[in-house]
């Protein structure tokens, strides 16, 4: 993807990016990289890996998901973290409304192919 | 003798990066427990992405300590009432403790406290909340914004210091121990409170959840 694409992408995404980290927080609890890993798996590449961990910050801070710390078989400390009750409500209302938005933001961006010509004062 | 072999490029990179990081989160007054839980969760972060090949860059971005100053942006708790927070308890704290230093050492032909330790004051605590308000925005405000930010300041901390002369009753008001006290104490707890207000999630209570 170009600059302006990439750069239009991570606008676009800039509102939506913490329903997926709440989305992918979830399925299963998860550690930092593994999000990250996730978003570029699903085709958000656009988003430096970094950026999410201020997102996540704010997730916690919050209270939409918590953080846990777990000792790896190589003895690291690894950070998870897991979704709330209030998470998953916010979860909730941030797909349905994404839905919403979608639904028509497609609806603009592909009309139906016009026949005819366009409506007005006779 | 087996020669020691060169560390790779990423990791000395990844040193650099942390280092720079750890830097500005130490200035910026987080919380010795909170920062050395980022740092431990971003190393592992920045290993994991040179494994599969992506530099720090990539990870963090092409400036480091915006990055850092981004995360803590997001971390904090009411950024604007701990900057109120930090420029009250900074004028507390230092005009009670020129106070008490001219109580115990007085100088000078007036016994009065003076404009110019107000002004001391004043002047410590715009440039306390001056810095870290600049620390804290690094990389988001342009020039103008900083120009204007800056000049904004400055005739707060001009009104600040005529509000509190007149309420002293300026250039008359007699140093006392209470007052002195009292004001230092203020000082302190404000700058408590503060502290208490950098802890995040992750360490409100004192240490890392497990």
């Amino acid at each position: 993807m170009d600059t302006d694409g990439s750069e239009r992408g991570s606008r676009i995404l800039r509102g939506i990016l913490d329903a997926c980290l709440l989305s992918l927080v979830a399925e299963r609890d998860r550690y930092g990289y593994e999000l990250a890993a996730e978003l570029r798996r699903a085709g958000l590449g656009i988003v430096r890996d970094g950026s999410i961990y201020p997102l996540v910050a704010r997730l916690e801070r919050r209270n939409l998901i918590e953080g846990y710390v777990v000792r790896t078989d190589r003895g690291q400390r690894r950070r998870y973290y897991r979704i709330t009750a209030a998470g998953r409500t916010e979860l909730d209302e941030a797909r349905a409304l994404w839905d919403q938005v979608a639904g028509g933001v497609h609806a603009v961006l592909h009309p139906p192919p016009a026949g005819g010509a366009p409506h007005g004062d006779a | 003798m087996e020669m020691p072999r060169p560390r790779p490029r990423h990791d000395i990179a990844i040193d650099d990066a942390l280092e720079e990081i750890d830097r500005f989160w130490i200035k910026d007054g987080v919380p010795e427990v909170e920062r050395i839980a980022r740092v431990d969760e971003l190393r592992a972060h920045l290993e994991n992405a040179a494994a599969e090949g992506y530099p720090p860059e990539e990870v963090l971005g092409p400036d480091p300590v915006g990055f850092a100053a981004e995360w803590t942006a997001a971390d904090r708790r009411h950024p604007w009432l701990g900057s109120l927070l930090l420029f009250m308890s900074m004028l507390c704290g230092v005009a009670g403790g020129l106070m008490l230093v001219r109580l115990v050492a007085p100088w000078g032909e007036e016994p009065a406290f003076p404009w110019h330790d107000l002004g001391f004051a004043v002047l410590a605590a715009a440039l306390a909340t001056g810095g870290a308000l600049i620390r804290r925005y690094r990389g988001r405000l342009g020039p103008l914004r900083a120009a204007v930010l800056t000049g904004l300041g400055l005739v707060a901390a001009a009104a600040g210091y005529l509000m509190i002369a007149i309420g002293l009753g300026g250039v008359t008001a007699q140093p006392t121990w209470p007052l002195g006290l009292g004001l230092l104490a203020a000082g302190v707890s404000l700058a408590l409170i503060d502290d208490r207000m950098r802890r995040t999630a992750r360490t409100r209570h004192g240490r890392e959840v497990s």
